[in-house]
């Protein structure tokens, strides 16, 4: 299971002496290629249903 | 590029062949000369593409507070554990392999991709999973 590339949510936080931190936010992945159904949900707003006997 | 879950693993959960609560399960950074490949199965596979830095050891950090959790309400189960942080590191990194330590052969589980080269120096390099856990099995 390849799954698309959802932009990195990265905070970065530069610190006054100069260091530099970040913080990298990743996605669930779905063991049986559901992924990206939540995501999905959120942007279109949708209830998508999964398939029956997923 | 991509994420994904490698096929190997897929098996292995059916031959119960991981505790993934129990065993010790490492989280390790690459560059972005990797990739993912889901016919990989092993560490070793991968891992010439691991990253160096200051803060960062070969073969990466121990996964903390690993959880497996049912889910009745939305009829899942999920793999979870703590976010993993390389602290006051210099770290540039495009990909994080998740493998099981105690596995023989060091098993591969997943592998997140970031998107795009990701930078810490001096800082802390954090990666944080997603509320619902690292892995999903619907």
């Amino acid at each position: 299971m390849t799954v698309p590339v959802i932009p990195a949510k990265a905070e970065v936080t530069v610190h006054p002496d100069g260091s530099q931190s970040v913080r990298v936010h990743v996605d669930v992945l779905d063991l049986v290629n559901r992924f990206g159904i939540e995501e999905a949900r959120k942007i279109t707003g949708l209830n998508i249903a999964l398939p029956p006997n997923s | 590029m991509a994420s994904g879950v490698y096929n190997e693993f897929k098996g292995d959960v059916l031959k119960k062949v991981h505790d993934l609560v129990n065993d010790t399960v490492k989280v390790a950074l690459l560059t972005s000369s990797a990739a993912f490949d889901a016919d990989n199965d092993n560490w070793a596979d991968i891992s010439s593409n691991e990253v160096s830095g200051t803060g960062y050891s070969a073969g990466g950090a121990t996964l903390g507070s690993k959880t497996v959790t049912v889910d009745n309400t939305n009829d899942r189960a999920s793999f979870d554990g703590a976010d993993t942080t390389w602290s006051t590191s210099t770290i540039t990194a495009r990909f994080a392999a998740v493998y099981d330590d105690t596995h023989a052969s060091d098993r591969l589980i997943c592998l997140f991709d970031f998107g795009s080269n990701q930078t810490s120096s001096n800082g802390d390099f954090t990666i944080a999973w997603h509320a619902n856990g690292i892995l999903l099995l619907t």
